[in-house]
């Protein structure tokens, strides 16, 4: 009995040191990190909105408002060129096979989709990993969603029909989600 | 026990790839190009020797009843801060390596160097053997790495070697295209390299 607790007390030990040095490492890391996938963010959001020239990133209780009814949301951003709206690009979480899948959503100003990328994720290599390798997948997104969701089937040729990627049902549920979650907060907060 | 002696059994006499056969999961899986084998290659040596040293310094420590799960979670904490600065500093790669870095947390050949040498040894030949057997690695990552992106891709670093009339064998690029590479590389390391250095 007593040498269980001591056996429990060092692994406690260990895994305590353990844990301190990597908070250390992450609060060091994390900064970067938050800066790059900002950056790339960036990148994807002219690649959806290629006249997009001012970015009005939603703060504050803007973003919380929307984000109290739609817990996916992540952040938002209100598109212009040269004053005339673009639309919204809306980032949003959504859990996938493995870990959490980040999609940014470009919403029209008709509530049509513009365009989609996944930011990360960490689905399996050759199966969920397509939602990010199949260009055909992100591509079946656009132009959708004029009916205020989508809905996966088959090669996504419907009416608000995306492409269901075959052995890979929860990552393109995950995707999907975080689309109708998009086009949700879109129509209901964001449209006037 | 004599340096050299360790960088030989690493490298050669003991190599962890060609001679003692594990890891070979991310072996066959990284090694599709020059840049992943390099990558891979730096980020085990890095885990080997920090965790070989750690280990070798807590060794009078560490009871021998759960000596296994505290290796696992000092080789752990080495694969994720290699993880966190990989996303952090080396984006592009931490991308196409994906899931085999926190892999390395499993990869027998740490654990093994971990619980026969380090957890018996002192900390300056602990973290030699953890180079030298890290250094062995990579020898046959490399190797194994630069036959497949020539003959799968056509390519050597990403830089084209043949011009546009070159038809890569896509096969090589596939695991099963590694297995076969793998297979004839064991074959000639037995047949020269090993046997002249042992005899």
């Amino acid at each position: 009995m007593n040498e269980t607790i001591k056996l429990g007390l060092v692994l406690l030990l260990v895994t305590a040191v353990a844990g301190g040095v990597l908070a250390g490492v992450n609060s060091l890391t994390a900064p970067v990190i938050a800066e790059r996938e900002n950056q790339e963010k960036f990148a994807s959001l002219l690649e959806i909105f290629t006249d997009a020239n001012e970015f009005i990133e939603f703060e504050g209780s803007d973003l919380a408002n929307i984000q109290s009814s739609y817990p996916s949301v992540v952040s938002i951003t209100e598109l212009k060129d040269e004053g005339a709206d673009l639309g919204y690009a809306i980032t949003t979480r959504t859990g996938g096979y493995a870990g959490d899948v980040t999609t940014l959503v470009g919403i029209n100003t008709d509530g049509t989709i513009a365009g989609i990328k996944v930011l990360v994720m960490t689905e399996t290599a050759g199966l969920g990993s397509r939602i990010v390798d199949d260009p055909a997948f992100a591509a079946s997104f656009a132009g959708k969603g004029a009916g205020g969701s989508v809905t996966p089937a088959g090669a996504g040729a419907g009416d608000n029909e995306v492409m269901m990627l075959s052995g890979a049902t929860v990552s393109t549920n995950a995707v999907v989600k975080g689309v109708n979650d998009a086009l949700s907060a879109f129509s209901n907060s964001l449209a006037n | 026990m004599k340096i050299s002696t360790l960088f030989k059994n690493g490298i050669i006499k003991e190599n962890p790839v060609l001679v003692q056969l594990i890891g070979i999961c991310s072996v066959l899986a990284i090694t599709n190009t020059v840049e992943n084998s390099l990558g891979m290659s730096a980020a085990v040596i890095a885990v080997l020797t920090l965790s070989n040293i750690v280990i070798s310094l807590m060794r009078k420590f560490i009871p021998a009843k759960i000596r296994i799960p505290i290796f696992i979670v000092v080789i752990a904490t080495f694969v994720t801060m290699v993880q966190m600065f990989m996303n952090a500093y080396a984006q592009p790669l931490y991308k196409s390596l994906g899931i085999f870095i926190p892999l390395i947390v499993v990869n027998c050949l740490i654990l093994a160097r971990a619980e026969s040498f380090a957890s018996k040894n002192g900390v300056f030949v602990s973290a030699m053997d953890g180079i030298a057997m890290g250094l062995g690695y990579s020898v046959a990552v490399v190797a194994l790495g630069t036959v497949r992106e020539i003959l799968g891709s056509g390519s050597f670093l990403g830089m084209s070697l043949f011009g546009e009339s070159f038809q890569p064998i896509s096969l090589f690029v596939a695991p099963a295209g590694a297995f076969i590479v793998l297979g004839l590389l064991i074959g000639l390391f037995n047949a020269f390299v090993k046997k002249r250095i042992t005899d």
